[in-house]
């Protein structure tokens, strides 16, 4: 008797363990971190974003590009529509060797938004990312395909060509040397020779020439 | 066919086992401290190490003095030298659980036929590679320091429950039973709840005679002499170390942190519907980590237990259940590995149950046996195989030099007496660990804003930081009272994906009005 239900039990344990690893679905993921998810609440520092009363730091630079025309994945902005460029300074993740290597690193990176204020993808991969190279040591790289590939002879100053990668797609990336200061005030000027070399390079793409009339004519810049 | 004294049995099992899951544990080992999945807190705790500090609660203060151990050994980076030593631990858990089944094995005092102590060889390799244990075995934590202790703890209580049994006394298997369970507690606080385990282990024939005080005291001895590591949190807290989550130095914030009072409100918040779901989805981990193949060697190594080591049977059963209603109830981004110990516990039994079949292989055919006995190894050893081929390269942490980076390019870029405001454990860990273990940048403060709240935490940065903590920084941000020499960057951490690989991190500049 005791071994039956001895095998019983057992039979019983082995079908429980069996079914359950056919549950069909993981429990959702729970977001909390190690330190307490406690934030301040009460006090604008609830969000790293700037508080009221703030205005948006000097190295935050917006380039307008009026009456431009930029054919996006095949989907054209229609006519007359503004394009505003926005140079951030930033650290960015970028795609490296290997399936779970990545390399972050001091960037301005540059986004476009509408006439609308809404985001404009130029960049399926990785947006259109630009970073000032230190005439020494500076490494630059440029978006070919899904691949980072080094810009040869790459120097400050020199207009960087900005390689359009697929129609709508720029990207330049230039790995700075570890002791590159961030400040802001370099920032904004790194960040405004930044936004201009995207305007040069549209304006130099004979693919897109004739969408861009004179944007680099009516191009104007408008430091924060 | 060649066979292992009985006396060495255990052992052979437990080194073969844990000799080749650290192989592979070392080929995948992090480099540093690292954002994947498993090992965000790496970052704290090696920062902690590296400062004689006190991480997040419960303090951890077993792994804390081991890991003071290894800061003293010279070369290599210090978040390496623990992940090394966290990959030792947990392949040296795979010993006293080859230790403990071979004493619970039913041909206990038979010598072991090299096939079949291959094939336990494999059943605990299978453990040690479930990606569960895996991930956990190759990064800065604690749960194989706990696993250790843990397993260590239930065996020295089976030898001295042994020895008592035939009159050699046993006490000092019970205190090292006991100082085993308290170290064990102070790299885990869940491995206390084994502690009825242990009794029923050490104490269940005693109460029947009425001696079990003769292991009782000394288990209990050893208990609190291996719960003394606890001393070490007021004591490293009362040297103000940059890292000090609690600051432990008084009797009730001592309480708090080895409670783990801040994470309480994780217990049982979720409604009765999720969890269910979420205990049938546990149940359902030993078969998901461990594969099918172990499921009918548990049967029947169950019905053995039953049978000859009820008592082990208890235990082990009570292990596995009180993981599995910790796992249920406690909520939190790693709350499945808690329950590791009912993984070990199926291994085990399975263990027992190839044994058992085994023993009754001896009586049967001599080609059955045979056939039986080169089969078994090989289907386990060619399933450990295919799991870990399959599993490996998706565990591995040998890339993930991310967090480093992210760290050291901030910290090297960052303005002279920057203050970094972070909140999230992704930013916060990698920055305090880069932060205080290359040494440079101390005019660089890293602020949390989760912990702001806490007074420890405000005060702590007063104190080091000389910064104002008497408002938030927003608030003097915004009323231009904060100050100029301390520019405010706030660190942002955005996953779009599962990977390390898919994190972007921004470091964003806020200016004053």
């Amino acid at each position: 008797m005791t071994r039956r239900l001895t095998a019983g039990a057992a039979g019983a344990l082995v079908v429980l363990l069996a079914v359950m690893a056919l549950w069909p679905s993981a429990p959702p993921a729970a977001r909390a971190q190690t330190a307490p998810d406690v934030r301040l609440r009460e006090t604008a520092a609830a969000s790293t974003e700037p508080p009221a009363g703030t205005r948006p730091a000097p190295a935050l630079v917006t380039l307008r590009l009026s009456s431009a025309r930029l054919d996006e994945d095949g989907r054209a902005l229609p006519d007359g529509a503004d394009l505003t460029l926005l140079a951030q300074p930033t650290y960015v993740a970028l795609p490296g060797v290997g399936p779970n290597l990545l390399r972050i690193s001091p960037a301005i990176t540059i986004t476009a938004r509408d006439a609308g204020g809404r985001d404009v993808d130029l960049s399926p991969a990785a947006g259109l990312t630009f970073m000032q190279p230190k005439p020494e040591a500076a490494r630059v790289y440029r978006l070919d395909g899904d691949a980072w590939r080094p810009v040869q002879a790459a120097t400050f100053g020199q207009a960087l060509v900005v390689v359009s990668v697929n129609p709508g797609t720029y990207a330049v990336f230039a790995q700075l040397p570890p002791d590159w200061p961030l400040r802001n005030d370099l920032l904004s000027a790194v960040a405004l020779n930044a936004a201009r070399l995207v305007v040069d390079d549209l304006a130099t793409q004979p693919s897109l020439v004739d969408k861009l009339d004179d944007c680099a004519a009516k191009t104007r810049t408008r430091p924060l | 066919m060649p066979r292992v004294a009985d006396r060495f049995a255990g052992a052979a099992v437990g080194l073969s086992a844990a000799a080749g899951v650290l192989v592979a544990y070392l080929l995948t080992l992090a480099p540093g401290v690292v954002w994947a999945g498993a090992g965000i807190d790496s970052g704290d705790l090696a920062a902690a190490v590296a400062v004689g500090g006190v991480p997040h609660p419960t303090g951890y203060p077993t792994v804390m003095l081991l890991g003071l151990a290894v800061r003293a050994i010279p070369p290599g980076d210090l978040a390496l030298r623990l992940n090394v030593l966290t990959a030792l631990a947990a392949a040296g858990s795979l010993i006293p659980l080859g230790l403990l089944a071979a004493r619970i094995r039913p041909s206990t005092g038979a010598s072991l036929a090299v096939p079949e102590a291959v094939a336990a060889a494999a059943v605990l390799a299978l453990y040690g590679l479930a990606p569960l244990v895996w991930s956990n075995a190759i990064v800065t934590e604690v749960y194989a320091f706990a696993s250790l202790f843990l397993w260590s703890a239930l065996y020295a209580a089976g030898r001295a429950s042994a020895a008592a049994a035939t009159g050699k006394g046993g006490a000092r298997w019970a205190i090292a039973a006991g100082v085993l369970l308290g170290l064990g507690t102070g790299a885990h606080v869940t491995v206390m709840l084994s502690a009825p385990a242990l009794a029923v282990v050490l104490l269940s024939d005693g109460l029947r005679q009425r001696t079990a005080w003769r292991l009782a005291a000394p288990a209990a001895a050893g208990l609190v002499a291996g719960c003394t590591v606890f001393v070490y949190l007021p004591i490293a807290a009362s040297f103000d170390p940059p890292i000090n989550w609690g600051a432990p130095n008084t009797l009730e914030r001592f309480w708090s942190v080895v409670s783990g009072e801040v994470y309480r409100s994780r217990l049982g918040g979720s409604d009765a519907g999720a969890t269910v779901g979420k205990a049938a989805w546990l149940l359902g981990e030993p078969v998901r980590q461990l594969t099918w193949v172990l499921l009918p060697l548990l049967a029947v190594g169950g019905v053995s237990l039953t049978r000859r080591h009820r008592r082990t049977l208890l235990a082990t059963g009570w292990i596995a259940v009180s993981a599995l209603g910790v796992g249920t109830i406690y909520t939190s981004r790693d709350d499945e590995v808690l329950i590791l110990p009912a993984l070990a516990v199926v291994a085990v039994w399975s263990v027992v149950g190839m044994d058992e079949i085994a023993r009754l292989l001896m009586a049967g055919r001599s080609g059955i046996r045979r056939f039986v006995a080169v089969t078994l190894p090989t289907l386990l050893i060619a399933t450990l195989v295919i799991r870990a081929t399959e599993f490996g390269p998706n565990i591995s942490m040998r890339d993930a030099t991310h967090a480093g980076a992210f760290a050291q390019a901030v910290l090297v870029q960052a303005e002279p007496g920057a203050v970094l405001l972070t909140e999230d454990d992704r930013a916060t860990f990698p920055l305090w660990y880069a932060r205080f273990t290359r040494g440079g940048r101390t005019n660089v403060t890293i602020l949390d804003l989760r912990l702001w709240r806490f007074t420890w935490y405000r005060q702590l940065l007063g104190r080091h930081a000389g910064i104002p903590t008497d408002v938030s920084p927003a608030t003097l941000l915004a009323s231009g009272e904060w100050p100029a020499e301390r520019p405010l960057w706030a660190v942002d951490i955005e996953a779009t994906g599962t990977l390390s690989a898919d994190v972007l991190a921004t470091l964003r500049p806020l200016s004053p009005p």
